[in-house]
């Protein structure tokens, strides 16, 4: 780790399946103006700004960073564009964070978004390959195929699902920029709802969101000026080949290297111990076990057990996505940064309705492609 | 806190060829790749961070950026990131994070093959979406917008235009003025050739070992990026206000450049660039013929980045500057100062 980094503003916008009220301009403005609001700054003062969105073809607006350039006050200073798939807004804190850690400058503000509304994202990634075999599935039937790869190695109760869901949408309740909030519903409503790819039902899955997340990073001298900073005390991306066969749709590699880098920068060496809570990327949510092995938290095949405990419930020993996580809002490429972002809140105090009682210790994850594009972070309420 | 040191440019290599090549942008990339690397004579297994780059309105195709994984270092595992833009932007993010102290080598390639639309209209795509791309503008209209503004302040004149195809593509001014108007006041051969196939690959490197493995690195005495607005409107079509900007932060002005290489999808930008950079004493400008005869999306300016990295590296050259733009009109430029000892 090079120059400390610190997250002083968060911002978001109330997620919708169609944000009709405004532009994409509108919609990047509101989360950015939230983050500068909360970090108490104007827009001349950030050095740099980073944007981070899914591919351009989902609204059919290419180089995004240059239209919005005047809504995200970028005019006259470097802007940044990162992509990577859904690991989008990871990958655009991490940007972010370099520019910080780096010395290049004190003030970044990192903004993602996706305005599915407006694009064709279903539709979108059905698109065959050139000169790849047609895989004629979407997200939905790719992920199916990785839970019952899991469920094959390590026989989950048939309730995992319901089980991780129920969590995710009870504690979307409690966030009020979650776009499903479903107050009251049963384990029952989520069991016999629609079957969509095998072993996923609708109530597993994360809907399709219009939305945008903002950040406000700063160095050391910037960030000591307040009260509560969230220091970046780790921050990794890894990616590795889609179609490989060293390639574990359900442990990637990039995922496990991407985690331990970032226990390492932070100097966490029991992550299921030492963190407080976690934003984790699970856009269907039979995908948490894996998840949580692939990230170090549980053992391979002790995932499932883990929902089944509730320990990662709000009330557990390890709340992950305390915020509801996709499955309250799924604006692809902003969905990454919201994952990063809610850790931040989490470890500032300021997560509301929805706060995990004296979190100081979180980890923020993003994931995209066939998770085989990863992007983390740590945050910490103390510098070291 | 102590930071890496310098980075350094320690290997280069390019690829481009008029029209269609190769099956695939991964069969495109794998030889440019190693060149580059074996130019560099840095092990695969060496490199940390990837930054590859390409617009996929260039395939057609989301999310096909995942094939090139399989022919850039990716295992295991690396920090790779893909850009949907020009190589020299993921070249900026890669100069960042080693910087960052993310690792000691980086990769940046770029590839990109011709469009099967019309790559014109298609870069009409980058306007507001809402108000401006609806009426249907090409980058071309655009482009010619503000050679009339430039006609129209008395800046330049399309004499003045037409020496530059004249120097870049090696025809006769009278030549170039007899030819027809494709969007008044631009002719075909003030716009650049972009039905071409190309990579461009470069090696950075923090100062150590990996720069001691060459003679001559190309260290990175300064970068920086700058965007104006999105709104045409709202801009000095007269003058590339980012790039001035860009030029002063790095001490450009007035001093000695002895290469600049400039991305300049229309003949005009050369004037307006070279005018903002306000160099005291340049050297040669656009060693390579620059972007009007090879202009291919996504790598161009990476191509430019590497010529005059290039230039160093070979030792024609102890300080050059290296230009990208993106966006109408130049909205979006980037400029890189190597330099042989800094």
């Amino acid at each position: 780790m090079t120059r400390p980094c610190a997250v002083i503003g968060v911002g978001q916008t109330k997620f919708a399946a169609a944000r009709r009220d405004v532009t994409l301009a509108g919609l990047v403005r509101e989360a950015g103006q939230r983050a500068l609001e909360d970090a108490e700054l104007d827009w001349p003062e950030v050095d740099a700004v980073v944007l981070g969105k899914a591919p351009d073809f989902l609204e059919g607006v290419m180089s995004p960073e240059l239209y919005l350039a005047d809504a995200l006050g970028a005019v006259g200073k470097p802007v940044y564009r990162a992509y990577t798939s859904g690991s989008a807004g990871g990958v655009a804190a991490s940007v972010g964070v370099g520019l910080i850690r780096s010395g290049q400058h004190a003030r970044v503000l990192v903004v993602a978004f996706e305005k599915q509304s407006e694009a064709r994202a279903a539709g979108a990634t059905l698109q065959p390959v050139p000169f790849e075999a047609p895989w004629h599935g979407g997200t939905g039937s790719l992920f199916g195929a990785v839970c019952q790869e899991y469920i094959a190695r390590y026989k989950p109760p048939p309730d995992t699902g319901d089980l991780a869901a129920l969590k995710e949408r009870q504690n979307a309740v409690r966030n009020p920029y979650a776009q499903i909030r479903k107050p009251g519903i049963t384990l029952e409503d989520i069991a016999n709802s629609r079957m969509l790819w095998e072993p996923i039902r609708l109530l597993h899955s994360s809907p399709s969101s219009d939305g945008a997340c903002a950040v406000v990073l700063a160095d050391e001298p910037a960030a000591r000026r307040y009260v509560r900073p969230a220091w970046v005390l780790g921050c990794a991306v890894r990616s590795e080949p889609p179609v490989s066969p060293k390639h574990d749709n359900v442990d990637p590699r990039a995922g496990r290297d991407c985690a331990a880098a970032v226990y390492r920068q932070a100097g966490i060496t029991n992550p299921a111990r030492e963190l407080d809570v976690a934003e984790l990327f699970v856009p269907y949510s039979w995908l948490e076990p894996a998840t949580l092995e692939n990230l170090g938290l549980a053992s391979p095949g002790e995932g499932w057990q883990l929902v089944a405990r509730g320990v990662t419930a709000m009330t557990g020993a390890l709340p992950v996505n305390p915020s509801g996580g996709l499955l309250g809002a799924n604006p692809i490429g902003a969905a990454g940064l919201v994952r990063l972002a809610e850790a931040a809140l989490q470890v500032r105090g300021a997560a509301g309705e929805h706060q995990v009682d004296g979190a100081r210790l979180a980890l923020g994850h993003a994931a995209g492609g066939f998770s085989n594009c990863v992007a983390a972070w740590i945050v910490g309420a103390e510098l070291s | 806190m102590s930071g890496p040191g310098r980075v350094a440019v320690t290997g280069y290599a390019e690829f481009v060829a008029p029209g269609l090549a190769g099956a695939s942008d991964a069969e495109l990339l794998a030889p440019v790749v190693d060149q580059a690397l074996l130019a560099a004579g840095v092990d695969r297994g060496a490199v940390g961070v990837v930054g590859t780059a390409g617009f996929e309105f260039g395939s057609g195709v989301i999310g096909a950026m995942m094939d090139v994984l399989d022919v850039v270092p990716s295992w295991p595992p690396v920090t790779h990131t893909h850009l949907e833009g020009d190589g020299a932007f993921a070249f900026a993010e890669a100069w960042l994070r080693l910087l960052s102290g993310e690792a000691e080598v980086a990769l940046v390639a770029a590839f990109s093959r011709p469009l099967a639309a019309d790559l014109d209209r298609v870069l009409g795509q980058q306007l507001d979406p809402y108000l401006i791309g609806p009426l249907g503008p090409g980058a071309r209209h655009i482009a010619a917008l503000q050679a009339r503004c430039l006609l129209g302040a008395g800046r330049y004149t399309e004499r003045d235009f037409a020496g530059v195809v004249s120097a870049r593509r090696g025809i006769p001014v009278d030549e170039v003025l007899a030819a027809p108007y494709v969007a008044s006041p631009l002719r075909g051969l003030d716009c650049s050739v972009t039905d071409c196939s190309a990579v461009a690959a470069a090696v950075l490197a923090v100062e150590g070992p990996f720069t001691d493995a060459v003679p001559r690195p190309a260290w990175i005495s300064g970068l920086d990026q700058r965007v104006e607005s999105g709104a045409l409107g709202l801009r000095d079509l007269t003058e590339s206000a980012s790039t001035r900007l860009a030029a002063e932060r790095l001490g450009l002005p007035g001093s000695s450049i002895d290469v600049v290489e400039l991305h300049t999808p229309y003949s005009h930008h050369e004037l307006l660039l070279l005018d903002a950079i306000g160099a005291g004493k340049v050297g040669v400008v656009n060693r390579s013929g620059g972007a009007l005869p090879a202009d291919p999306l996504g790598v161009s300016g990476l191509l430019r980045l590497g010529v005059a990295a290039s230039a160093v590296l070979t030792g024609a050259a102890d300080r050059a500057v290296g230009h990208a733009s993106n966006g109408p009109a130049l909205q979006h430029n980037l400029l890189c100062l190597f330099e042989s000892e800094s």
